[in-house]
């Protein structure tokens, strides 16, 4: 059959590590490999095939730690093995895998008992992005006073700074990941969430916001002004009280999550 | 930026040369800045490369006090797809800021750029491979602006077509390409057990002045293979083998290993003290009297 290029070798290797369980590897590799120790041929490419599944089944463990607990071992590692061998790794770095863990959890057929699965992954993913992200110095106290004399400025926050929402109260969900359960996580889960994450002195902060609080910050990380952003959300919100966006505007100060603040001629495109 | 008033390689000819990996286990310990009676850490380049959190923290706090190698997992370096070039500028970010004193890597490919299976996965050892390496490893210490090592790694089956024998692959590797060993001598073992060939053909057959560096750890046995798990003690055998290569490589660093089933940092310790001891049988020298020439002189 002639000599396997290092390409061809390659590419047939990956099939092999890629196949199923009930697929034989491809021949044209099988029949020039000498097995070590006293495997067989096949068990030798075996131990690359489960190696590659455990390990990137281990690195998901690692992100989805509370999708892991909640599914159970044998439920979570049927999922990641599919997961795994549906979707390869284009990441050079392990620990970038996974991203589609989330949409493919949504794909599934659904889970009756556990509807908030991809939700829950999703904040996970998430989690992961902010906890490999730089941190911020905060705007000084000084400076945070020209909010109250400027309109039309332009909030920059921090790059950890996110907000996630889900139907499903995915942090009380995570709080409380490793606790024992019989199949139903001891929290009650079903209810809606919004949340401001942010990280600071290396730990990693989650708020949670109601929904007015929710959009105005949103709009605020979109880089809409402050007048913008309460003119916007006073439309959705007729009822919006001076009270509320004090009490927002306490959230903002004490986590201290805007890093500097800019005026409207410096936003990008401007002239 | 190098890390200000950070050991320098120089720093070796007062410290011991005996070095361990740095796992995040270990983090609040060394947190803590406790004495240890290790000289050096090896960190994994890809724990720190596409991070700014607290592992990165970590390591520049560690570095404050002993000289770090990056010891990466991923380049994939007999890739016949190439290195990848966003892999490699990250890498010398994370170099710029660490200022380490070896970067090393290990000889084998990864899986495909499109279906990376992560692993350390055997290549077959010809003369395709070899030219396909030399470019690799030129196009790599260019971006990098220093010398790499290449680790021989422990493999469960041999791939078709070879028509070098591993030993004679590596060496017509570092001779040509100007990369240098890091000697893994549990993957010699675990190699010699696996694929039947007597363990001393290959130790001798590496020149000393190739070596850049020597790693040590435990394997497991699987009953029908040896499996490289860096999770238990280093055995025996290994050691007898490390004995060898020590009595004429006494300038190059070593370092112990281990991964899997990490235990506390004290036992470690005892392991590297145990190499320590063993190149003291051979050169006689107290601990802070090694001085690494071999890294002075590589410029890595
Ligand atoms: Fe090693």
């Amino acid at each position: 059959m002639g000599v396997l290029t290092l390409s061809q070798y390659q590419q047939l290797f990956s099939q092999a590590a890629h196949r199923g369980d009930h697929e034989s590897p491809p021949v044209r590799l099988t029949s020039g490999i000498t097995p070590g120790g006293t495997l067989s041929i096949p068990d030798s490419l075996e131990v690359y095939r489960r190696g590659f599944i455990v390990r990137l089944t281990e690195s998901l463990g690692e992100i989805y730690e509370s999708v892991w607990w909640v599914a159970g071992d044998e439920e979570f590692f049927r999922l990641a093995k599919t997961f795994i061998l549906s979707q390869p790794s284009e990441a050079y770095n392990l620990s970038s895998y996974g991203q589609e863990f989330p949409d493919f959890l949504q794909a599934m057929p659904p889970f009756p008992d556990l509807p908030f699965l991809p939700s829950l992954a999703r904040f996970e993913w998430l989690f992961k992005n902010i906890f490999h992200l730089s941190q911020h110095e905060s705007v000084s106290p000084e400076e945070i006073q020209r909010i109250t004399q400027e309109g039309n400025l332009q909030f920059i926050f921090g790059p950890s700074v996110s907000l996630f929402s889900a139907p499903f109260a995915v942090y009380d969900l995570w709080k409380v990941r490793g606790t024992c359960h019989d199949g139903q996580p001891p929290v009650e889960w079903d209810h809606e969430q919004r949340l401001l994450l942010y990280k600071k002195r290396d730990q990693i902060f989650v708020n949670e916001l109601d929904d007015v609080e929710y959009m105005i910050l949103e709009n605020l990380l979109g880089g809409s002004t402050l007048e913008e952003s309460l003119t916007d959300t006073a439309r959705q919100y007729p009822n919006l009280e001076q009270e509320q966006i004090s009490k927002l505007f306490q959230i903002i100060f004490h986590t201290g999550i805007i890093h500097r603040l800019s005026t409207i001629s410096e936003k990008p495109g401007a002239p | 930026m190098p890390i200000r008033n950070s050991p320098k390689q120089t720093d070796f000819i007062s410290r011991p040369q005996i070095g361990v990996g740095l796992r995040k286990t270990h983090y609040p310990y060394l947190e803590t800045k406790p004495q240890t009676s290790v000289g050096w850490f090896e960190a994994v380049s890809e724990n720190y490369m596409d991070s700014e959190g607290r592992p990165l923290h970590m390591l520049q706090l560690i570095r404050e006090d002993y000289p770090i190698a990056l010891h990466g997992v991923s380049l994939s370096i007999a890739s016949a797809e190439g290195v990848r070039p966003e892999y490699l500028k990250q890498l010398k970010q994370l170099k710029d800021r660490i200022d380490p004193f070896i970067i090393s890597d290990h000889l084998c490919w990864t899986g495909l750029q499109n279906a990376n299976l992560h692993d350390l996965l055997p290549i077959p050892f010809t003369d395709e491979s070899l030219r396909c390496i030399i470019k690799h490893v030129d196009q790599v210490q260019n971006a990098l602006g220093c010398h790499i090592l290449l680790e021989n790694v422990s493999t469960y089956l041999q791939p078709p077509d070879s028509t070098y024998t591993e030993w004679e692959f590596l060496k017509a590797l570092a001779e040509q390409s100007g990369c240098r060993l890091l000697f893994d001598v549990n993957n010699l073992y675990v190699n010699a057990k696996n694929h039947h060939f007597d363990p001393i053909l290959f130790l001798d057959a590496i020149p000393t002045e190739l070596i850049g560096q020597i790693h040590l750890a435990g394997y497991t046995d699987m009953g029908t293979y040896l499996f490289d798990t860096h999770s238990k003690p280093v055995y025996p055998e290994v050691w007898e083998l490390f004995s060898r290569l020590i009595a004429r490589a006494p300038d190059v660093p070593v370092l112990v290993e281990w991964d899997d089933d990490i235990p506390e940092f004290p036992i470690l310790e005892a392991e590297a003290q145990k190499a320590r001891q063993i190149w003291n049988d051979h050169h006689g020298r107290t601990d802070t009297e090694s001085i690494s020439t071999a890294l002075l002189s590589s410029g890595a």
